[in-house]
């Protein structure tokens, strides 16, 4: 091995005395044959003669070291640009062909990157696993634990090394003690941070005496940079959280997706407005996370939490999750969730683009190479040898890609901004979307396998020639590209299928995204702003202060300039954060709470259904009279007084609500249309109604129905919170419109990306038929020209002309179908009222996809019709 | 009678026995071969050389620079104790070979 390595360094080395003994042999050569008489010149002739090929036996004498001499890679990458700049159009294509599929690629591997390889910052996170409780009897996932349970699992589980819980929450804070900002806060067990695996920037994280809340805070990452200008000596410091006076003790880094908070503080065992008896009672807020022993799976801290399940139930038999199971996740597969499926779909379809780009390359390099047939030919004549030859196309192949590769890592990364703004700022890992080392690698990587792809077929094709023929007949023949034109026929099949795949693949994206968006939402979003505020409880300590804010605060709104109507509401449609409650209806004998379904619940105003122009179908809305001490009362969906009251309805009858004292009794007083809270795909089976002055909330949204632009009333709402208390910081300032469009930001950025590739994909198959039927047209025009001098008509001609591709392209649009239908099942769950076997969608494939290969055909077709037979004979 | 072209293979074999006579440069193996062959014997003079390096790279010959007969700079070829022993390997194989198609071709119809 040293010996070779040595070798290849010094090759030059070796070459000169390679030559030098060459050199020697032929002068002793040319010596004896003086010495016998014979002429100087003559005997040096003789003496090579003798020799044979000298280029060959050196290039033999060198591949027998066993190396491939540096030098002639030089040389080859040398001739390679020279190639490149006689033919700038030729290299211009292919890059930027190359470097589509390639950019497209590297793009979507940094979105995969992040999503599943991202390293989130912290130790070891493929050990974090989260918990989640589930009702499995009712469909309902990813409910979070009561304190009881985290307790109760806290000190009994054995699956986990470390374990902690948070509870997120909009806080305020007061900066240099006078500008109010609202922030993401985080209540958290003293153990959470470590668990998680993270490492203070500065000071320390909490302590275990610190749980149950001891004024000490850890700000995060994020806010410690851009509102304490990263300066360590924050750290002992003290800050004003909600009224409140904190120490703070440490920075904590970015932790990722929704784990991540400005300000951390511990005591998670009580939450702002919810009364200790709804807490014990079984009020589900805390995450948990655990960090797996060593050698622990998930599946069997899964297997252990089932059998916890079990103990939980039997200690608390009433609570309200008491009959919940339980499961993990681990971390990565809970922040990549749902967009799973369409990561994995995008990473198809680019590949499949890059294997369309690869295709038209191919082509093109396989003309050319076979177009250089007499170059090779004089060459291999030289003494080339045949490997020798197919190794200096590959460079040139290779060239090729790593260039697109290059250029493909800059499309990329211009590309990668527009991507994430494309998913609405609304991937939970955009945070982590780079062009990282490991994407670069694989860019490359690809870059080289697309290189050898394109060229390794062409370069064998290419170098195939038999000297005395190309060199007889002036490199003319076509005999020899038939074998060639076959291959770009199979390649042009290949091509169409690949398109069709992606074609119907967009065509059904596009679809779902348009019927999802048409969907009967049941409010109107236009020209709604929404902003949202948050009491501290250290100055609102009760339900009646609250109440009594959130009422002149919607009041004020109301009355502001170039408004048509406000309200407020703690969880606007699409936009989460809503929170579900036992409920029951109070009549007859009332399952204990523990077997009482969640329902979704939202607090609001009076006028909120105004504002968002829910239909009100009977009774009343809520009114300021609907105070705390008023009897309790609540509105519910058409969907939920069909459901519950059956033919009867819910209106004016008594239902039990929430896990308060056991549940509160409240009479439904209105029935409102369904709206699409959660997501467009789906109206919620029940959803629930409060007024904001019985049901607490210390934060709630502003839902401001303006005249004009909505998010140009954003001053006006300031100066009007500033009005009421001048401490109040506004928060998530937006407008519902965006909030509807984040909501479907996944599917958008699968269908416009799929769109794109798609067209991308159709428009080089178009280049590629295009390219194939001109050669051929281009190849036989004499034959054509004879044709037609014998009488053939136009019409005849261009028969002849697409005769040729109609086999190739139906072929692959016949594969396409079939892989359509084949891949079909694997992107179901991302369609949304369509199938993938739609008849319509693939019809649509195939005949669209048809049509532009038939314009793509129809152009060098009617060149040839045109082609003048006098002409073209004598041209041959 | 017309000059035979050497088979593929048996190059190496008469490098190595014409090295086994002592050191030699390359153009001195190829008129070597031809002079004991009695002219019977073509070396395409230009194959010698990759039979040589691939012989060298085996580590059955080394080569070392040296002056020539007639004082010009030549590279010697020497056998190497590894050569020797394939020399001897070969030639036994050789001989074996050529006595089996030799009892073939004797062999009465």
């Amino acid at each position: 091995m040293i010996k070779r390595l040595r070798m290849w360094w010094d090759g030059g080395q070796l070459d000169r005395e390679l030559n030098a003994e060459v050199r020697f042999h032929i002068e002793m050569e040319t010596d004896k044959y003086v010495a016998q008489g014979v002429d100087p010149a003559t005997a040096r002739r003789m003496a090579l003669r003798n020799f044979g090929p000298m280029e060959k036996h050196k290039e033999e004498t060198r591949d027998a070291r066993g190396t491939m001499r540096f030098e002639e890679l030089v040389q080859d990458v040398r001739y390679s640009v020279r190639t490149f700049f006689k033919s700038p159009g030729f290299a211009g294509v292919a890059i930027l062909t190359l470097s589509l599929g390639i950019g497209a690629n590297t793009a979507i591997f940094s979105v995969v990157n992040a999503a599943f390889f991202a390293p989130y910052g912290v130790r070891q996170p493929e050990q974090l696993v989260r918990l989640w409780g589930q009702d499995l009897k009712r469909n309902q996932l990813q409910l979070g634990f009561s304190v009881p349970k985290y307790e109760l699992i806290r000190d009994q589980q054995t699956s986990f090394a470390s374990f902690g819980a948070v509870t997120a929450i909009a806080q305020t804070l007061l900066l240099d003690g006078r500008e109010p900002i609202q922030v993401n806060g985080s209540f958290t067990t003293s153990s959470f941070l470590d668990t998680f695996g993270a490492t203070p920037l500065a000071g320390r994280f909490f302590r275990a005496e610190e749980e149950r809340g001891a004024g000490v805070a850890v700000l995060g990452e994020n806010l410690w940079r851009t509102r304490f200008g990263a300066d360590p000596s924050v750290v002992g410091r003290a800050i004003t959280l909600d009224s409140a006076i904190y120490t703070v003790v440490g920075i904590a880094p970015t932790l990722p997706a929704f784990w991540n908070s400005d300000v951390w503080t511990t005591n998670p065992f009580q939450y702002p407005g919810v009364n200790e008896d709804t807490i014990r009672r079984g009020f589900s807020y805390l995450q948990p996370v655990g960090r797996l022993k060593p050698g622990v799976t998930v599946e069997q801290a899964r297997r252990e939490l089932e059998v916890l399940a079990q103990r939980f139930s039997a200690a608390y038999p009433a609570n309200a999750d008491a009959a919940w199971t339980l499961t993990a996740l681990s971390i990565r597969d809970d922040i990549v969730g749902a967009a799973r499926s369409s990561l994995l779909t995008l990473l198809a379809a680019v590949g499949l683009l890059l294997l369309v780009a690869c295709a038209n390359v191919a082509n093109l390099l396989l003309v050319r190479f076979t177009g250089r047939r007499q170059e090779i030919g004089l060459r291999t004549a030289l003494g080339a040898s045949r490997g020798r030859i197919v190794r200096q196309f590959l460079v040139e192949s290779l060239m090729l890609s790593a260039i697109a590769a290059a250029l493909g890592a800059v499309i990329a990364y211009w590309t990668l901004p527009a991507l994430v703004v494309l998913a609405e700022n609304n991937l939970a890992f955009a945070s982590d979307i780079r062009i990282s080392l490991p994407v670069l690698a694989a860019t490359a990587g690809l870059g080289l396998l697309a290189g050898v792809t394109i060229g390794l077929y062409p370069a064998m094709q290419g170098s195939r020639s038999d000297i005395v023929s190309v060199l007889r007949d002036g490199g003319r023949t076509i005999a020899g590209a038939l074998g060639s034109h076959r291959a770009r026929r199979a390649i042009v099949a290949a091509q169409v299928a690949v398109s069709l795949v992606l074609l119907i693949g967009a065509g059904l994206l596009v679809t779902s995204f348009e019927r999802l968006r048409s969907q009967p939402a049941g409010f109107d979003s236009t020209n709604v702003f929404v902003a949202g505020v948050g009491l501290p409880p250290a100055r609102y300590p009760d339900a009646e202060s609250q109440a009594r804010f959130w009422l002149k605060l919607r009041e004020e709104l109301a009355n502001a300039p170039g408004v048509q109507r406000a309200a407020l509401n703690s969880a606007p449609p699409l936009n989460g954060g809503f929170t579900r409650a036992p409920y029951a209806i109070s009549e007859g004998a009332v399952p204990p709470l523990n077997e009482r379904p969640l329902g979704l619940t939202v607090s609001v105003t009076p006028g909120y259904f105004a504002t968002m122009q829910i239909a009100m179908l009977a009774g009343r809305d809520f009114s300021e009279r609907d105070t705390a001490d008023a009897p309790l009362v609540a509105i519910v969906s058409q969907a939920t007084s069909r459901k519950l009251g059956g033919e009867q309805g819910l209106l004016g009858r008594r239902i039990i609500m929430g896990s308060q004292g056991g549940g509160q009794v409240m009479e439904v007083v209105g029935v409102v249309a369904d709206v699409r809270t959660q997501s467009l795909a789906a109206t919620s089976e029940v959803e629930f109604y409060r007024p904001v002055m019985q049901r607490q909330r210390p934060f709630m949204q502003m839902m401001v129905k303006t005249a004009g632009d909505a998010a140009a009333f954003e001053n006006t709402a300031r100066s009007v919170l500033a009005r009421l208390d001048p401490t109040l910081p506004m928060t998530g300032v937006t407008t519902h419109e965006t909030m509807v469009a984040q909501s479907l930001a996944q599917q958008r950025l699968l269908f416009v990306l799929l769109s794109v590739f798609a067209s991308v994909a159709v428009v080089l198959s178009a280049v590629g038929i295009y390219g194939v039927v001109a050669s051929f047209v281009g190849q036989r025009r004499a034959e054509i020209g004879v044709r037609m001098a014998l009488g053939a008509s136009r019409q005849q001609v261009i028969g002849i002309v697409f005769g040729q591709s109609v086999l190739p392209i139906a072929i692959g649009l016949a594969i396409g179908l079939g892989g359509a239908v084949l891949l079909g099942r694997y992107v179901r769950s991302l369609l949304f009222e369509v199938s993938p076997l739609d008849p319509w969608m693939l019809a649509g494939g195939v005949l669209l996809l048809a049509a532009i290969a038939g314009a793509a055909c129809a152009i060098p077709a009617g060149r040839a019709a045109r082609i003048d037979p006098v002409t073209a004979l004598r041209g041959e | 009678m017309a000059k035979l072209d050497l088979l593929q293979g048996t190059l190496d074999l008469l490098i190595l026995k014409t090295l086994a006579l002592g050191p030699q440069h390359g153009w001195g193996i190829s008129q070597r071969i031809q002079q004991i062959s009695e002219n019977v014997l073509r070396v395409n003079q230009g194959s010698l050389y990759p039979a040589l390096q691939r012989l060298d790279t085996a580590g059955f010959i080394e080569s070392e620079w040296g002056a020539s007969e007639n004082n010009r700079q030549a590279k010697f070829y020497r056998l190497t104790t590894k050569g020797e022993r394939q020399l001897r390997e070969e030639t036994q194989q050789w001989v074996r070979m050529t006595v089996a198609v030799q009892r073939i071709l004797e062999t009465r119809a």
